[in-house]
């Protein structure tokens, strides 16, 4: 730190370029403030770069890799011969398109190349290649993100031992794959390398994976990890990975696994560790996650914080309200961070969970009826040859209101943003039974569901 | 297993409530709807009977404590007791308040907690008229909170100058106190007051009134000037319907009420509570008086039920026992008036172009303009000013 240094006066900074960043950024930038923002490497965050994105290409190509296998089954022959390392720059090529129009919405935003450190509740230094500059801010966002857990003897290597973005990179197909952690970051990689050929094992430490939703939602999945070959080993952790193998620990004992690369996907460690927030007296909670309010304030009153660093599911759309929520607090807005943050997972079928679960509403004192309705009985679903899964509509006995939805099914991502709405907004099971969807698609079980929980609330059974 | 029982609402948007006596200790047996705690709500004494039968495991708070609605009053054992979760607390995450996130925005800009909230909209919804009524009653859920940014910069310069006084006693303004605190500002700042004073000649009244009390008495009921005030007043609002009347300004309607309930203010040494007479135009003048006695016995014992406090439509008050004359009432919203009275004295008055002594009751009549005119209010008052000189007519009404 240069002393002395004369620090440029800036109304908001931004200290991470990610979409809880970059969002902050570009709504403060709207409401009329001067705003930069610091990235230490790349525009869009792990989502973009090295998360959502990424995966969610390759999880395409494989979903429809997979896809040939049932045409074969109703007459058309197709057999799809895979040139990894040309999807791999296919996929290059779509993050690049979308970091790019990252950029142009932050056209009214200064943005920095390097490192942010706290210097105290104004002040900020950022220390790049060219050395270092600092700032003075009216209001700072931090939005720093998180990163993979580490999990001892697995030490990522990048070559056999990878976490998610080495995974997302790979330049062929592998033989075999360890996948640690059953979470839906492992799950989603896992079922698309199986598809793609890949001998796939999912190591989980706990009873079950895909702890984060319904059971009755994981239960689907675990059924095409079945279909897929896929070996799921619960109360299992693994120790260390030499010679090609895992070797895992469970009750039964100690085993290996082949394994030509293993993925660590154990869950994400909040990026808090090196902002100096001991300088500005924000304390950082166990966890490693900030404690916020309502407007995203920390207890430095002129310090934001936003995504995967406070508390909540690290997922990229709680970032960007959070982000928005922050950035129009700062400029006099009265906003605030109260929604539902919907919870999905691309898995096959895909699961999608906005609001309470059936258990949730049961635990908090809530008098609950729940109605289903499965795609087995669904024409669209019937037409296109897939079939697993339901819509789950979970309504408060009392009023009607539809106080959580939980999908599983393909599509499921798409079909949850009605739900989402209709928590959002308080509406009724009657209101969606009410509501007309066109036909013959998907997006009619939501309604059906919602009349089969009408009926259950009628009879009084749950 | 343990019951969690906690202090519930009990009428009128009670927030919290003084544990003035427990009536059981850790470690008795309690039985279902047997009284257990003696609280002291806002307006009265309350004994709260038990939730179950059990051992008791806990309680809440000590004697003498304030708790908030919500808080644990007591933990009662019953083995045999399966936890309702409807009588817990819901949780955070049951506790969502069914609005839009615009709303929602709107409550947060008029710094409105929607947390106990309760939505005129399907479903309970909350609405952002909701939202907007809530922000203009500054008893209901916008909280004391809820006023605007000027009158708190004022009355945080208040305090500043409070604090420079260290060796002022402070009181808590709480219970009876604090919701007189609200609801008086409250019409203060929303209800836009005229006041009309006349002077009834009560000649005929004290004599009828001497003529009755014997049979009065005869029935164990002492006839009091308050009971002929109360029982004009009813009358007089039926033939003015408008003066009964209330506005819901989230409605943007005036509501004109069905029944002639009057509120007949008690003075307590903790502060004023208002009784209510229901159907005082239908009820005879010894009930109406019966009742208006028993009544103010039990709010000065503070033992009025809560029952007996809601559900009035005007108000009669008398500022004459400590030899009040003209005053000024404010009216008690939602109601849209208040009739005043001062002490009976002997004055000079113009008796057909002479000058005589007569025992004169002075009248003060205060109305909200935003329903009732100069002219309604003065034809009222005379009604009642005729009722009063000829009360005779008091008498034919009775049911």
């Amino acid at each position: 730190m240069v002393v002395g240094e004369v620090a440029r006066p800036v109304q908001v900074l931004v200290i991470g370029g990610g979409p809880g960043g970059y969002t902050a950024a570009a709504r403060a930038a709207e409401l009329g403030k001067e705003v930069v923002l610091v990235e230490r490497k790349r525009l869009g965050g792990v989502c973009l770069n090295v998360g959502c994105i990424p995966s969610k290409a390759l999880i395409t190509v494989a979903h429809d890799v997979a896809r040939a296998g049932w045409l074969r089954g109703i007459g058309v022959s197709i057999a799809p011969d895979v040139d990894f390392a040309a999807v791999q720059g296919w996929k290059r090529s779509v993050v690049d398109r979308l970091v790019g129009g990252v950029g142009q919405l932050l056209d009214k935003v200064e943005v920095v190349s390097g490192t942010a450190r706290l210097l105290g509740p104004r002040r900020v230094a950022v220390e790049s290649a060219d050395g270092v500059a600092h700032f003075r801010f009216d209001a700072a966002i931090l939005a720093t993100g998180s990163r993979p857990m580490q999990v001892p003897g697995l030490v990522v290597d990048g070559v056999h031992v990878l976490d998610s973005s080495g995974a997302l990179a790979l330049e062929s197909v592998p033989a075999s794959l360890a996948v640690v952690g059953g979470g839906y970051i492992g799950v989603e990689l896992g079922i698309a390398y199986a598809k793609l050929g890949t001998c796939v094992t999912v190591v989980e430490m706990t009873d079950r994976i895909l702890g984060g939703f319904d059971p009755e939602l994981a239960r689907e999945v675990e059924r095409t990890l079945d279909r897929l070959g896929v070996a799921v080993r619960t109360k299992t952790s693994a120790t260390g990975h030499d010679g090609g193998c895992l070797t895992v620990q469970s009750p039964d004992g100690t085993a290996t696994i082949p394994a030509e690369h293993v993925l660590v996907a154990a869950g994400r460690q909040p990026n808090t560790d090196d902002l100096q927030l001991a300088e500005v007296g924000v304390p950082v909670l166990p966890s490693g996650h900030l404690e916020v309010d309502e407007q995203r304030r920390t207890s430095a009153g002129t310090i934001y914080a936003i995504g995967d660093i406070t508390p909540g599911p690290a997922l990229a759309h709680k970032a960007m309200e959070e982000g928005r929520v922050a950035a129009e607090v700062i400029a006099g807005l009265p906003s605030g961070f109260d929604q539902e943050v919907p919870l999905i997972a691309f898995t096959d079928p895909e699961l999608a969970s906005v609001g309470l679960t059936e258990s949730a509403a049961r635990s908090a004192g809530v008098d609950v009826a729940v109605g289903r309705s499965r795609f087995a009985t669904s024409g669209r679903a019937a037409t296109m040859g897939e079939q697993a899964g339901f819509v789950k509509v979970v309504l408060e006995v009392g009023s009607g209101v539809i106080r959580g939805v939980q999908i599983a099914g393909l599509g499921a991502s798409d079909l949850i943003g009605a739900a989402c709405l209709a928590v959002e907004t308080a509406c009724r099971a009657e209101d969606v039974m009410r509501t007309i969807s066109p036909h013959p698609t998907l997006s009619e079980a939501f309604g059906e569901a919602a009349a089969a929980g009408m009926r259950r609330r009628e009879r009084g059974t749950t | 297993m343990a019951y969690e029982f906690r202090l519930p609402d009990i009428g009128e948007g009670l927030t919290e409530a003084e544990i003035t006596r427990w009536l059981v200790k850790e470690g008795d047996s309690v039985a279902e709807d047997e009284p257990f705690v003696e609280i002291q709500t806002d307006k009265a004494l309350v004994e709260m009977p038990a939730p179950a039968t059990g051992t008791v495991v806990r309680l809440g708070a000590a004697e003498g404590d304030v708790l908030p609605v919500g808080d644990v009053l007591i933990v009662i054992d019953d083995a045999k007791l399966a936890a309702p979760s409807r009588n817990g607390q819901p949780g955070p995450e049951a506790a969502r308040a069914l609005a839009t996130p615009a709303t929602r925005r709107l409550a947060r800009e008029m710094s409105v907690d929607l947390r106990g909230l309760a939505g005129t909209g399907p479903g309970g919804r909350v609405s952002d008229e909701d939202v907007r009524a809530a922000a203009a009653a500054p008893s209901s859920a916008g909280g004391y909170g809820a006023v605007s940014p000027a009158v708190s910069a004022a009355a945080s310069d208040l305090a500043s100058d409070l604090a420079a006084q260290p060796e002022d006693e402070r009181i808590p303004l709480r219970g009876l106190r604090r919701r007189i605190t609200e609801t008086m500002t409250q019409s203060w700042q929303a209800v836009p007051h005229i006041t009309a004073f006349r002077e009834v000649d009560a000649g005929e009244l004290l004599a009828l009134r001497q003529r009755l009390t014997r049979r009065a008495e005869a029935a164990g009921v002492p006839l009091t000037l308050t009971a002929f005030l109360v029982k004009a007043a009813a009358l007089a609002l039926v033939e003015h319907p408008m003066v009964n009347s209330s506005i819901d300004v989230a409605a943007a309607e005036i509501v004109v009420r069905a029944s002639r309930n009057i509120g007949v203010a008690v003075s307590t040494p903790a502060g004023l509570i208002v009784p209510v007479v229901r159907d005082a135009d239908r009820r005879s003048l010894l009930a109406v008086s019966a009742e208006v006695r028993e009544h103010s016995i039990a709010a000065r014992d503070r033992r009025i039920p809560p029952a007996a406090l809601t559900g009035g439509t005007f108000t009669v008050t008398n500022h004459g026992p400590l030899g009040g004359w003209f005053g000024t009432a404010i009216i008690r919203p939602p109601e849209a008036a208040i009739l005043g009275f001062g002490r009976v004295q002997d004055r000079p008055a113009v008796v057909d172009g002479r000058l005589e002594v007569r025992p004169v009751l002075p009248m003060s009549f205060a109305a909200d303009h935003r329903i009732i005119d100069g002219d309604l209010m003065l034809a009222f008052c005379i009604t009642v000013q005729e009722l009063l000189e000829n009360p005779a007519e008091l008498l034919l009404s009775e049911g």
